[in-house]
């Protein structure tokens, strides 16, 4: 069997192990708070089933009725089933995508009760400012540390490192509340919240969410590409440290190339794995300044979800989603550096 | 064993002298100290204040929403300050009425925010058969230096308690600028001024407060300029019934004049005082920056050089099961358990020690398997050290400043999770952290209300810590290692 695919089957098993665990996790969690959701959901189906009913029954019928339809519901939902076949009901149902239904009341204006049905119809907003967001910061990043790394020592690198200390001691969301307070209430640049989205069509609408992207979008790539662009210039700085860029330098290979050619090739399976992980990192920030722009995506959801309909089965779905984007990336990143970088072989570490 | 222990202090020093050169450093370092001094001194300074934070009594006699008192001094225009008064300037007393009186002297651009009265009196009637249903009459007046005056309370009956068989009672009144009696008083007093050229503004579009206190002119409604000079508060008791001998309290009495700036870092919505906040926020961020970092090194520590000194299938298990742990995301977790479990920062700290070790373990085991063969471990084995001994005795400590260094790297994660969960309501309500804070600050809509102060604060104090601990953990790395430096 080949390396390279004992590396992949191997990668691909533990994030198979990690996706099952944590989803175990959270369900096991779950389940231990389900009793007292269990009278919540069951009543509030018994109540309006009770309002539905023959009116002409007796009380006793009434009765009957009522107590059957309360049995038929606990067993619909299993919540008389022992607690560890729940455990593993909840992590079987969540891994196959059954995420329930929300207990919102109203699911936050999407048509659906599905709790799937909701995720998807605020997650592509999350994917529009963040991905955006990301593609800006990493490329910014990369082409301002392979600048700083050029000139290793000079001004430029130290501000670069002072700022990418200073951003990445700062909370995502905070610079995003000061940027509302410069830029939105002070300056009157920009809308205070990117809530509701414009209701025109055509030109006038994309031109309407871009003004409302502008500040969460700044923010996100303000605060991380400091800290992408001091990474990329370290490990840039490390590799042209090796004896082959002397002797490439000693030859008179112009520098550029040394930089572009010689040097990136080298660095990039580490500058392209860490762009990936920082990313991932940075989701939950991410979220939150969501919430702070009132941007109407899955930060907006969860912070609903979390504080005023405490919709139990919105938060897992989330929660869900977050874990399986951090484990696919994580699993990307593993076989990416593999795959960049062929001295990385199963086991490798081993030998140090 | 004494060698040993003299060979690691001489360590620590040389790091030390070499630290010395490190700037940045440097700066890291007195920044913590600073911080460290401000939360040791916060029980003192500010007791009761992390428990009391959520108590709307022990705030109300600050000033609400009030810009730091150096405010004046980078921003244009003059605040008026917060007085708080015991004793009327003037005390009348007359047969049938008395009167206190409080001077306030307006030379600011920014006038009061609130003007609060706690009128506490006393009256005595001839007999017990008299001693109830018995009312002094009330009026709270605002004497403006134009002579255009505004009478909070006209004349409104305020019942005398009698304790049971006593012939003096009390009675208390209180009143607040900010009522909505008030704000109806103002603004149909600012109607009577306002310009008929100029549209009428609804009530909800105005800020009541500035009216009483601007000149009585046509803008008064819709831009109200501050009137300047000296006004008087008069507070006026009359008795009815059978009253006979009556008064105010001067000592339980007061006036609260509500100023528009107030202590290092202003007051929030709640009145209450950042400054003493922001103290117990620097407290709770180095604790549960250092409580974190601190057993998460020390787990890295013990699992790492575990793994690397026994080797073979220990390592080959431990390493498999590392691995499996480095990739559980850290933020759903974090969210769901503490939403289920309750949000105790204690549970917190738990939470992320739990999975704040891993990844640092591996590269302590890394390293860890070079140290296992230096020649002098290799002796301790031989001597017949225990594997316990070996890795707490000598390895541990050859790579303990290394570990400090990235524990240190580690303190402003932590302080920056738990802000981002108060922001999602999964802070601790039982303490004060700059997460909670800047949390209140965004449900009180702060940012889009301009109450700069109310959300700058809190930020620098976790951006500082950040950048302390980050500056000083980069500074050891590259004092320990000067090759290694590669984040």
């Amino acid at each position: 069997m080949p390396a390279s695919f004992k590396y992949f089957l191997l990668r691909s098993l533990n994030a198979l192990i990690v996706l099952i665990v944590v989803v175990f996790i959270i369900s096991l969690v779950f389940n231990t708070l389900s009793d007292e959701m269990a009278d919540e959901i069951i009543s509030e189906e018994v109540h309006a089933y009770t309002m539905g009913l023959d009116p002409e029954l007796t009380p006793e019928e009434r009765a009957e009725a009522v107590r059957e339809y309360r049995q038929e519901r606990i067993d619909h939902y299993g919540f008389d089933d022992p607690i560890w076949e729940r455990i593993f009901r909840t992590t079987y149902n969540t891994l196959t995508f059954d995420l329930g239904h929300s207990t919102s009341g109203y699911n936050y204006g999407v048509g659906d009760s599905a709790v799937s049905s909701i995720i998807m119809h605020f997650l592509p907003r999350t994917i529009l400012l963040f991905t955006t967001a990301a593609i800006i910061y990493i490329l910014l990043g990369i082409a301002v540390g392979l600048k700083a790394a050029q000139v290793a020592g000079s001004k430029l690198d130290k501000a670069l490192s002072l700022f990418s200390i200073t951003t990445s001691s700062m909370p995502m969301w905070w610079v995003g509340m000061l940027a509302i307070l410069i830029f939105a209430y002070q300056l009157g640049w920009f809308p205070t919240t990117a809530f509701p989205f414009p209701d025109e069509t055509g030109w006038a609408y994309y031109r309407g969410v871009l003004h409302r992207m502008a500040m969460p979008l700044g923010t996100i790539v303000f605060v991380l590409f400091g800290g992408r662009a001091w990474g990329t210039r370290n490990m840039v700085t490390s590799v042209l440290q090796d004896d082959y860029i002397m002797a490439a330098r000693a030859k008179g290979v112009p520098e550029r190339r040394v930089i572009y050619g010689h040097t990136l090739k080298t660095a990039s399976p580490p500058i392209v794995t860490s762009a990936i992980l920082a990313f991932l990192l940075s989701i939950g920030g991410a979220m939150i300044t969501e919430i702070i722009f009132n941007w109407p995506g899955m930060g907006y959801l969860l912070r609903n979800a979390l504080l005023q309909t405490r919709d139990v089965p919105t938060i897992m779905g989330i929660v869900f989603l977050t874990t399986i984007l951090w484990v696919v990336g994580y699993w990307l990143a593993d076989l990416l550096y593999g795959y960049l970088d062929p001295r990385v072989e199963v086991g490798a570490e081993k030998q140090v | 064993m004494s060698f040993r222990l003299e060979d690691f202090k001489e360590r620590v020093f040389s790091i030390a002298s070499e630290f010395k050169g490190e700037r940045m450093g440097l700066v890291g370092l007195s920044i913590i100290i600073f911080i460290l001094i401000v939360a040791l001194a916060a029980p003192f300074l500010a007791s009761g204040v992390d428990g009391g934070w959520a108590d709307r009594a022990r705030w109300e006699d600050n000033p609400r929403l009030a810009e730091p008192s150096w405010a004046d001094y980078i921003l244009p225009g003059s605040r008026a300050p917060h007085d708080i008064r015991d004793t009327p300037d003037e005390y009348i007393e007359e047969a049938r009425r008395v009167t206190q009186v409080y001077n306030y002297e307006n030379e600011y651009d920014y006038t009061l925010s609130d003007i609060q009265v706690r009128a506490h009196g006393f009256a005595s009637v001839p007999s017990i058969a008299d001693a109830e249903d018995q009312d002094v009459v009330l009026t709270v007046t605002l004497e403006r230096p134009d002579g255009n005056d505004i009478t909070f309370i006209s004349g409104e009956r305020e019942s005398v308690s009698f304790p049971e068989n006593e012939t003096t009672g009390t009675f208390t009144r209180n009143f607040r600028m900010r009522s909505s009696d008030a704000r109806d008083t103002l603004y149909s007093f600012g109607q009577d001024f306002h310009d008929p050229d100029i549209e009428m503004p609804e009530q909800g579009q105005i800020t009541e407060r500035s009216i009483a206190f601007a000149k009585a002119d046509g803008n008064i409604l819709v831009d109200p300029e501050p009137l300047k000079g000296t006004y008087n508060l008069t507070i006026e008791v009359r008795p009815t019934g059978e009253i006979e001998e009556f008064g105010l309290d001067e000592d339980e009495s007061r006036v609260i004049f509500g100023g528009r700036k107030y202590g290092l870092m202003g007051t929030d919505y709640y009145r209450r005082d950042l400054t003493l906040g922001w103290m117990w926020g620097a407290r709770w961020a180095l604790i549960i920056g250092g409580v974190v970092s601190i057993s998460s090194v020390a787990i890295a520590l013990l699992y790492g050089m575990t793994s690397a000194y026994y080797g073979g299938w220990v390592d080959e298990f431990m390493q498999r099961l590392n691995e499996i742990l480095i990739g559980i995301p850290m933020f759903p977790i974090l969210i769901i358990t503490l939403y289920i479990l309750g949000t105790s920062i204690w549970i917190f700290v738990a939470l992320y020690t739990i999975l704040g070790w891993r990844g640092l373990a591996k590269i302590i085991r890394s390293r860890g398997i070079q140290i296992r063969q230096d020649t002098y471990v290799e002796a301790a084995q031989a001597l017949g050290s225990s594997g316990g001994r070996v890795i707490t005795r000598h390895m541990i400590p050859q790579i303990l400043p290394y570990a400090i260094a990235e524990g240190a790297l580690m303190v402003p994660m932590v302080i920056i999770a738990e802000a981002g969960l108060a922001v999602l309501g999964l802070g601790d309500p039982g303490t004060v952290t700059w997460g909670r804070m800047l949390s209140e600050a965004h449900g009180a809509n702060a940012t889009v209300n301009g109450q700069w102060w109310w959300v700058i604060f809190p930020g620098i104090g976790i951006t500082l810590v950040g950048f302390a601990f980050i500056a000083t953990g980069m500074a050891l790395e590259r004092v320990i290692n000067p090759k290694m430096r590669q984040r």
